[in-house]
């Protein structure tokens, strides 16, 4: 998987691993929004550049055997990559394609990943990542979710 | 939760919150987006379902190969016959297209034998045409889930096997 870094044009590759302890010391509510530790007891994996311990994105996961689905309930890109003035692209379609394959590995053809969006940005998550609207949620399963794990898992 | 006033909709593109709803609210949006998932399920061609089992399979292997812990089972033969049922109906067919007998198949999904250099470089080929279309697939993955097995397999035996061993050896202390 790689994010595109805006000022050379670059592609960087990137991995996505589980946040340990010591982490958490380092995943700031101003850099990432919210109070991550509260998620300590769902599973949360961090997105760095390869070979490199600077956290760029954060997910936190929550499983739903039963229903062979799993929502992204907190995700959050680091301030510096966020907006439109931001240093790297990716991040944010990273970590979703990355709860696909988790969905994927799990799952197989039952795969399934939801989240609940802002309002306002509903046709957004539809537009870019193939997303389908159900209630206050939106979902991706399918080839929808094939599509976008091919579109976002190569080097 | 989410400050909306202190953000713009263009940074929200990058945070999603979805804890913000009621225990019952949570409930409602399970059944719904079941509903919409079974309608659309029905709808699913085989080949989506066989593209996704080989995505699954793909996947499951890079996990086992980035894992640090050894199972005393054998993921080699797993993997292989979640492999050939997914492409074919019959694994007598799948024998046939890469030219093994068989008998040999069954014996090396069974783990009464061990796959030789031309069976494994067979089934790499092979998996590399299956994946091509449909995402990037490293074939030696096979090779690696094998040898991994085999590393597996090895270090276990050595843990009952150490001391016995040991004593046939004289080390050298600095």
């Amino acid at each position: 998987m790689i994010v595109i870094d805006l000022v050379s044009g670059l592609s960087k590759e990137i991995e996505i691993t589980l946040v340990n302890n010591l982490d958490y010391k380092s995943i700031t509510k101003s850099r990432f929004w919210f109070d991550w530790k509260q998620e300590k007891d769902y599973n949360v994996f961090k997105l760095c550049l390869k070979g490199t311990d600077d956290i760029l994105g954060l997910v936190s996961l929550d499983i739903f055997t039963k229903e062979s689905r799993i929502e992204i309930r907190l995700l959050a890109v680091s301030k510096e990559n966020r907006g439109k003035a931001k240093l790297l692209d990716l991040i944010a379609g990273n970590l979703i394609a990355f709860a696909c394959i988790e969905s994927i590995k799990k799952f197989g053809e039952m795969a399934c990943v939801s989240l609940v969006p802002k309002t306002d940005l509903i046709q957004y998550y539809m537009d870019e990542y193939g997303m389908l609207q159900a209630g206050k949620s939106l979902f991706i399963d399918g080839n929808e979710l094939l599509q976008l794990i091919k579109k976002y898992d190569h080097d | 939760m989410i400050n909306k006033e202190n953000k713009s909709l263009e940074d929200f593109k990058y945070l999603i919150d979805s804890r913000d709803l009621t225990n019952k609210e949570k409930a409602e949006e399970r059944d719904t987006i079941l509903k919409a998932r079974a309608a659309r399920f029905e709808t699913r061609s085989d080949n989506d379902i066989k593209t996704a089992k080989l995505m699954q399979l793909k996947f499951q292997m890079e996990e086992y190969l980035s894992s640090p812990l050894c199972s005393v089972e054998l993921s080699f033969p797993k993997f292989l016959m979640t492999y050939i049922d997914t492409l074919y109906e019959k694994r007598k067919d799948f024998a046939s297209d890469i030219s093994i007998k068989p008998i040999v198949l069954s014996h090396v999904l069974n783990e009464h034998r061990e796959p030789n250099d031309s069976f494994l470089l067979r089934l790499m080929f092979h998996s590399q045409d299956s994946f091509k279309d449909l995402i990037e697939f490293d074939k030696s993955l096979w090779a690696m889930v094998y040898y991994q097995d085999k590393v597996c397999g090895f270090l276990d035996s050595s843990e009952k096997l150490g001391k016995s061993e040991k004593k046939h050896v004289r080390g050298i202390n600095f």
